[in-house]
């Protein structure tokens, strides 16, 4: 993932609204995803996505399915009922967060407008 | 450019010795397929690509995310073996197997020789995989403690030699065989939680 502690404490909020828009995904494809959809600016490194979509999952927060593609067996990570209930959260604190930051760095900007 | 099957299975190969779960192995596999798919154009060689691959800081990328996985996984396996023991099922289990042996050495003094027999027997079972049932959790242990794991099992066959004359002697050799015996029957269990993995 890009050098920054800002996106590394988001990694799992990234997964799982990805997740929620996409129905179900398999790891290659969220790390092409998440480079597609910022230009090339965040990229996804294996060593932190596959940790956070093994934890994610043994939260029940995920669950899998497997699939014969293209001659070898495919995992796909697809939002369980309380993952999806979590995903809401998640969005709601990271909007909570931005509209905070949004508040400190730009005082007189109102921050219900920006969001 | 598409993998073929052969081309698939040399990655699972080079990844073999590193990865021990085979689900994460799968998963890493499917990862260096997708990407090299996707930078292959027609007519590169794959071979050539791959040793670049295994080369190149992506493969150290990739066994970070596996030690962490795994790390994730014994924990897992690791607790859920654990938890059995104070779990109602864990408590009856080890009653019952520590009264059996307690009425077996009420019926003789052969009944140490038997249970370190069966032990044995067992440990011999889980590692070797007579009857198919290789304990994954139990290689996996090996592999993590080495043989530091077998220390119940000497202590246990060495008590009588050192502490003869401790008259609690045979009550611990009693609980110990009993906690042990549990112990296997946990192992088979967590070792079932390992096969319901879904890449079986």
């Amino acid at each position: 993932m890009k050098n920054s502690s800002l996106y590394k404490g988001s990694l799992t909020t990234i997964i799982m609204k990805l997740l929620e828009e996409n129905g179900r995904m398999y790891g290659y494809e969220i790390t092409q995803k998440v480079k597609q959809i910022t230009a090339g600016e965040l990229t996804i490194t294996e060593g932190a996505l596959y940790p956070a979509l093994h934890k994610l999952e043994s939260e029940g927060l995920l669950d899998v399915e497997v699939e014969r593609v293209d001659n070898r067996l495919r995992k796909y990570y697809k939002l369980t009922e309380s993952g999806e209930k979590e995903t809401v959260n998640k969005m709601a604190e990271l909007e909570e967060f931005i509209r905070n930051m949004q508040s400190i760095l730009s005082p007189d900007v109102k921050p219900g407008l920006q969001l | 450019m598409k993998l073929t099957a052969e081309q698939v299975k040399q990655i699972e190969v080079l990844l073999a010795k590193d990865i021990f779960y085979k689900d994460i192995r799968l998963e890493m596999t499917d990862h260096i397929a997708s990407y090299l798919e996707e930078t292959l154009a027609e007519g590169d060689d794959f071979t050539t690509a791959l040793k670049q691959y295994m080369n190149s800081h992506h493969k150290v990328k990739l066994l970070t995310a596996v030690r962490e996985q795994e790390k994730i996984k014994d924990g897992y396996y690791r607790n859920y073996f654990l938890r059995q023991f104070v779990s109602p099922k864990g408590l009856l289990v080890i009653a019952s197997a520590t009264s059996t042996i307690y009425i077996g050495t009420l019926l003789g003094p052969w009944m140490y020789r038997v249970c370190v027999f069966l032990f044995t027997l067992m440990v011999i079972w889980f590692l070797t995989g007579f009857l198919g049932l290789k304990s994954q959790f139990i290689l996996r242990l090996k592999e993590e403690v080495q043989v530091y794991y077998l220390l119940p099992v000497l202590l246990v066959s060495q008590g009588r030699r050192y502490f003869e004359e401790w008259p609690v002697l045979p009550y611990l050799e009693i609980i110990g065989f009993g906690l042990m015996f549990t112990a296997c029957y946990f192992i088979y269990l967590t070792n079932k939680a390992y096969k319901t993995t879904k890449y079986a």
